[in-house]
């Protein structure tokens, strides 16, 4: 077994190879965790399938209060152990708010974490946004306010490329999964493409661009099946475009200010936005409908991440006030958050699928780590800006594959890089 | 019998429809309620003709009354639509059941138990592929659509004078053609915001109005100064000197420095300068009146010195003036 103590070491050493092998390795572990998690779980399978018949029943119109009530019984009655011991566990958080005393044997290192590395003037502007690789997990795309895209290594956080052709503020990449492509949405009301393998070219690797929005682009969402790019941003509307024709599919119309974050899934709602009007649309995607609008949040929610694994979703505003939601139907799950005295406002949010940690990264700098099972807070932490800005804000954040590198893009012009350390 | 010809009673002793609440439900009476659907509520779905309004269904509370807040709220959403209409939306699940196990998996094509994902994506596979090939056929037809003619017989002409029956009948053919745009024109619309209609209804709103008041302070809070640029002043106003430190130092607030301090100062300052001067100006009186002085002084000495050496002068010359006479004398 490899211990996370060795890549930590090996990672300083700017050692490339052996610690991507090593990445590997501990992303095929937690793969292989999952698994057996799965398995594990496998004896309460017809409570699972109830789950799935649940969902799928749902959208033919049918309340599901009952079936979760269902649910809610088989749990109690199979997990009662279990469920006191994290109510017990959940209550001792609440009453030390240090968050580790309720750790037992929740995941696998009892680790805070810590900043690594700072990548210092990564760009020459605000760094606005970021996108890892999760094919390779070798290398990490970051958006800029400078215009340009720049990839760097995740390894050896050396540049690989840079990619430039943006007139403004690049607010979204995407990365493709199927395909070697990177989108990216900017302020200057363009969607691109670019294709990765062409970045060494002299004329560019912008093979194509979707033309059609009437205001900056902030968000950007790939269809995990179909061939469809969503964009949405300041002009308040969800656009759908074929990648490869470059046309617009659909038009998704019902925000009433700047949409800031998208989530697309194969199964139901398949697109989910949140806008600045501080309403969540769950769309209906084959009628290109509202299905339904969720308005509990009560100011501008500025980040949406659903969990990679799970049919939930996290959805932040910026009075600080987190919520989570149960997918199909969008019930509120939980709602946890931290007040702050002067400033609360949340502008990212990131899931670790790993270990199933939410981090949240605050305007004033401020990165929070909530368990995302309890709510509870693991840790505060507070990113200090770099020598020549007086302030920093978290304009982006994101995991690595491995859920052991935490990637945050500030407004420092700087790429901070965080990882566990164990206690 | 007779009662047709008595006039209405004033007060009715039993309500008809006029009572009945609302427009919604006398329609459920009159049409026929054909589908109760399974669950918690139960929803009235009445066949849409094509006059009718857009609520095709009722949904009824447990005690068969109206939920209208859930009826107005999915109005027009077809059976895809739901709504968050009642305080429990906004409980948490976690909260409602304490014993909620946190276990929500999610699947992809592959991992899906059945078939529901592959039916969702066949679906929507099917519906954009149709949207992107219609939109592909009607701007083939666009870019082809040529010159239309239409034959128009006027009914009525409206500034006709004396030949109006001439020209009622008369067949008219109309040209209809796209008119050609400068495409490199600049666009007439600007972004404004909500271009798209929101499709109603609104959704149904779960959470509290905000009804704090914002104090004075944080009014103040939020009171931006107006820029006051070092390097252009146009116009030539005099900046006072808040305004300035406000607009050069915004995070130290309301310009704190004492300006009866510095009026103090400044005057003090005036005072010490005269002072100085008027000093400087004694001083240099003084010293003037010391060097007319010793000027006075040196003339005194030198004239002084001047009839000394006269006085000797001619004291010896006085003396040696005899002897020179007597031989003078002598020689003659």
């Amino acid at each position: 077994m490899i211990t996370y103590k060795d890549t930590f070491n090996l990672d300083h050493d700017h050692d490339v190879d052996v610690s991507d092998t090593l990445a590997n390795a501990l992303y095929t572990s937690s793969r292989l965790n999952y698994m057996f998690k799965n398995v594990e779980s496998s004896t309460d399978e017809p409570m699972n399938a109830n789950a799935y018949n649940y969902r799928t029943e749902v959208s033919g119109g049918i309340e599901p209060n009952n079936m979760i009530k269902d649910d809610m019984m088989s749990s109690t009655v199979n997990e009662t152990a279990l469920v006191r011991n994290s109510n017990t566990s959940k209550a001792a958080g609440v009453e030390k708010d240090v968050g580790y005393s309720d750790k037992s044997g929740k995941t696998r290192y009892g680790e805070q974490w810590k900043l690594l590395r700072v990548i210092a003037g990564a760009h020459q502007g605000w760094v606005r946004c970021c996108a890892v690789d999760e094919i390779t997990n070798k290398w990490y795309a970051t958006g800029s306010s400078d215009s340009s895209i720049k990839i760097w290594d995740l390894a050896s956080s050396k540049t690989k490329a840079i990619i430039t052709g943006h007139i403004m503020g690049v607010r979204a990449v995407k990365i493709s999964k199927r395909y070697p492509y990177l989108f990216s949405g900017s302020e200057d009301k363009t969607v691109r493409c670019w294709d990765l393998e062409k970045t060494n070219s002299a004329s560019g690797c912008q093979i194509r661009n979707y033309h059609g929005h009437v205001g900056g682009i902030y968000s950007l969402a790939i269809h995990p099946e179909l061939d469809i790019l969503f964009s949405g941003g300041r002009d308040s509307v969800v656009r759908a475009w074929d990648i490869r024709s470059r046309a617009q599919a659909m038009v998704l119309t019902g925000h009433k200010n700047d949409i800031t974050s998208i989530e697309s899934q194969v199964g139901d709602p398949q697109v989910i936005t949140s806008s600045m009007d501080g309403t969540i649309r769950l769309w209906d995607l084959r009628k290109a409908k509202t299905a339904l609008t969720i308005t509990q949040h009560s100011k501008s929610i500025r980040s949406l991440v659903m969990h990679p694994e799970e049919l939930t979703m996290c959805s932040a505003d910026t009075n600080g006030e987190i919520k989570q939601w149960l997918l199909p139907m969008g019930e509120l799950l939980d709602q946890f958050g931290t007040k702050a005295e002067q400033s609360n406002v949340i502008n990212t949010m990131a899931i670790n699928p790993v270990e199933n940690v939410l981090c949240t990264g605050y305007d004033d700098g401020r990165l929070e780590f909530y368990d995302y099972t309890n709510g509870s807070i693991l840790q505060s932490e507070r990113s200090r800006p770099l020598p020549g800005s007086t302030e920093t804000s978290v304009n982006s954040v994101a995991f690595d594959v491995s859920g052991s590198r935490l990637i945050s893009c500030e407004s420092d012009k700087s790429i901070k890089i965080w990882g566990p350390e164990t206690v | 019998m007779f009662s047709t010809l008595l006039p209405k009673p004033k007060h009715e002793p039993v309500s008809g429809e006029k009572d009945l609440p609302a427009v919604p439900v006398s329609r459920s009476k009159t049409s026929l309620p054909l589908t109760r659907i399974r669950g918690n509520d139960r929803a009235v779905t009445k066949e849409t003709g094509p006059n009718d309004s857009r609520i095709s269904k009722f949904y009824l509370n447990e005690d068969g009354t109206l939920n209208y807040s859930k009826t107005i709220a999915l109005a027009g959403m077809g059976s895809s639509g739901s709504a968050q209409t009642s305080i429990e939306d906004t409980i948490p699940l976690k909260q409602r059941y304490p014993g909620l196990k946190h276990y929500f998996p999610r699947y992809d094509l592959e991992t899906c138990p059945n078939d529901s994902l592959q039916k969702c994506y066949e679906e929507t596979k099917a519906v954009i592929d149709g949207i992107l090939q219609r939109g592909d056929s009607s701007g083939a037809s666009d870019n082809s659509k040529e010159v239309e003619y239409v034959k128009y017989i006027p009914a009525t002409v409206s500034n006709g004078s004396g030949n109006e029956d001439d020209e009622r009948g008369r067949e008219r053919y109309l040209e209809i053609r796209d008119l050609k745009e400068d495409p490199l024109l600049p666009s007439k619309f600007k972004l404004r915001k909500n271009r798209h209609r929101t499709p109603s209804p609104p959704a149904p709103i779960l959470k509290n109005p905000t009804t704090e008041k914002l104090s004075k302070e944080e009014r103040k809070k939020w009171d931006i100064p107006a820029a006051v640029s070092n390097w252009k002043n146009n116009q030539g106003f005099t900046i006072s000197l808040d305004k300035r430190t406000m607009a050069n130092n915004p995070s130290s607030g309301p310009a704190d420095f004492n300006i009866e301090g510095f009026s103090k100062l400044s005057s003090s300052l005036e005072e010490a300068d005269r002072k100085a001067r008027e000093e400087i100006t004694i001083r240099n009186k003084m010293l003037q009146d010391i060097a007319i002085r010793e000027q006075q002084e040196k003339d005194r000495r030198l004239k002084e010195i001047a009839e000394l050496t006269r006085n000797e002068r001619s004291k010896s010359k006085r003396r040696r003036e005899p002897a020179s006479t007597s031989h003078k004398r002598t020689k003659h």
